[in-house]
């Protein structure tokens, strides 16, 4: 084999094994996104005993609502250790909590509890937290996509069997979901 | 705590503390420091055109005195005379000078104590130490300041709290030193400048679990793509890794490195990144912004002294307006960035979910 052929070989090689590792950090990379969501989602569900304590005592008539949330409290932790359903145990959740922040509304000794506030004080720094983790898994997917997607990765991953992930989208429901803060009218 | 529109408010009316606290300070200054020039001016008058044709004098009669005992004797008077005038402005001036030197200390004396006039004016929490120790440890591992430098100084620490944020404002200085040998032998030292301007220290009221910093992009300005495969493939080997979003006019104008990818974009909200473009543009500066520990820092780059008298003391009023529009301008920046507001308020709750 001639020298220039070998060098051919070797620059090959060289290119094969660093777009296999590229496509490696990638695919790391949106493991690491999703143990994030999933750390801020198991810190939003753990405040969630604590929340429907405190509503239960001053409202005692959205018992339906509290029971409702515990049951999808558990139904996402059940969830968590399967990605597929990550996203709809987020939407899901986001949504029965907006739902009871927002009854507090017609309770006014509710509103002005501190407990409650303490607790609508970390579940806003939740959220906020866990939108950063999804913005992180959703920058994650892009790249991982577009490697996936673009020449020349798209030999590699195909003969490695990844395909294309899905990225973090806001349902229409969640889209609309209430401003906690306006709706306790403390903004500002 | 006062607001930055309290503060804003309250520097509208300096003019007129000026006129009554300020300017008879200035005027008891000015009482008690005149240098007295007019008899220097007299003696300067008499001696000056003594010491001038003394000299002349000698000049021409230097040539003949060696033969000639008259032109000896007249040369010798143009000496005396050269002399006396000498004598005449020497002794007169040494007392000036010393008059002159006691004045300017009390001058720096008394600017000093209007600077801290006008600080406690504005917010009587406020402190300013004129004099101060460069922060070195928090300059240098903030991670937006250039750390190769040979000299640093720092002045003019003005220290407070607006709203619920505590502040703190330092001037920077620092210089690369080089020193080059002339062909006669003699070093000669240049200073070349590394950065000038302000750093702006807030209390974020949080602990940042990671290191994020925000500079501006320059490299990509130029190179675009290239720039950015070569921030990639640093960034794989650094701490810091590039944290690319989702604002393509935040991204041509910053790079942002962190420790903490998820932390990151908790901070930098879209919200925020346009804040940040904002405050780029109203400011006309390259300012760069740092997360670390519980504290945000920015670089703020700037050529002009920071709450310094513009001039001398006839231009107080104007000085001391100056002064205020700085410090407030800075201030700016807490509700620039909603510092006291979301994750940076004690209370987050007020904020909305994001």
């Amino acid at each position: 084999m001639s020298t220039e052929m070998l060098i051919l070989v070797g620059a090959l090689v060289v290119a094969v094994a660093l777009m296999y590792n590229s496509l490696i950090s990638k695919k790391n990379e949106i493991e690491n996104a999703v143990g994030g969501v999933h750390a801020y989602l198991k810190k939003r569900s753990d405040l969630i005993p604590s929340l429907v304590a405190t509503v239960k005592q001053y409202a005692q008539h959205e018992s339906k609502l509290l029971t409702e949330l515990t049951e999808a409290r558990t139904a996402a932790q059940r969830g968590l250790s399967d990605d597929g359903s990550m996203q709809a145990n987020d939407s899901m959740m986001s949504q029965m909590l907006g739902r009871v922040v927002a009854v507090a509304e017609n309770y006014p000794e509710l509103k002005a509890n501190e407990n409650f506030l303490s607790l609508q004080a970390s579940l806003n720094e939740i959220e906020g937290q866990l939108s950063a983790a999804r913005r992180t898994y959703n920058a994650a997917v892009v790249k991982y996509n577009n490697a996936v997607e673009g020449i020349p990765t798209v030999i590699i991953a195909s003969v490695l069997g990844y395909k294309r992930k899905s990225v973090f989208q806001v349902s229409e429901a969640e889209a609309q979901k209430p401003d906690i803060a306006k709706l306790f009218g403390q903004a500002g | 705590m006062a607001t930055l529109q309290d503060l804003k408010a309250k520097s509208n009316g300096i003019a007129e503390f000026a006129q009554t606290n300020l300017w008879p300070m200035v005027d008891a200054f000015e009482a008690a420091h005149v240098v007295d020039l007019s008899k220097m001016k007299s003696r300067f008058i008499v001696g000056a055109p003594m010491m001038f044709v003394g000299w002349i004098l000698q000049l021409f009669l230097k040539k003949g005195a060696a033969n000639s005992v008259p032109m000896k004797v007249m040369a010798l008077v143009a000496f005396a005379a050269m002399a006396i005038g000498f004598l005449m402005i020497v002794v007169e001036l040494i007392p000036m000078l010393k008059q002159a030197g006691k004045r300017a200390v009390a001058m720096s004396k008394l600017k000093t104590e209007i600077k801290q006039m006008v600080i406690h004016y504005l917010d009587p929490k406020f402190t300013l130490e004129t004099h101060v120790a460069f922060p070195k440890q928090i300059h240098d591992s903030c991670g937006v300041f250039e750390t190769n430098y040979d000299q640093a100084s720092a002045e003019d620490r003005c220290r407070g709290v607006v709203g619920e944020t505590a502040f703190e404002v330092y001037e920077l200085n620092t210089n690369k030193v080089k020193k080059t040998k002339g062909s006669d032998g003699s070093t000669r030292t240049t200073y070349i400048k590394v950065f000038k301007g302000l750093m702006f220290i807030a209390e974020a009221n949080k602990n940042f679990s990671g290191h994020t910093t925000i500079v501006t992009d320059k490299t990509e300005e130029s190179f675009g793509f290239l720039a950015r495969q070569g921030q990639r493939l640093m960034s794989s080997m650094s701490q810091l890794k590039l944290i690319e979003l989702e604002s393509p006019e935040f991204e041509s104008h910053f790079k942002v490195r962190s420790t903490d990818p998820i932390e990151a974009r908790y901070l930098l909200t879209p919200k925020f990144m346009e804040s940040v473009i904002a405050l780029k543009k109203k400011q006309g500066v390259d300012i760069q912004v740092a997360f670390v520990n519980s504290k945000v820092i920015l670089k703020i780059p700037r050529d002009r002294d920071f709450f310094e008298f513009k001039g001398g003391l006839q231009d107080l009023t104007m000085s001391v307006e100056s002064m205020l529009h700085d410090l407030t301008e800075v201030l700016t920046v807490i509700d620039d960035l909603e510092l006291n507001n979301r994750i940076y308020n004690k209370n987050s709750k007020i904020a909305g979910v994001s």
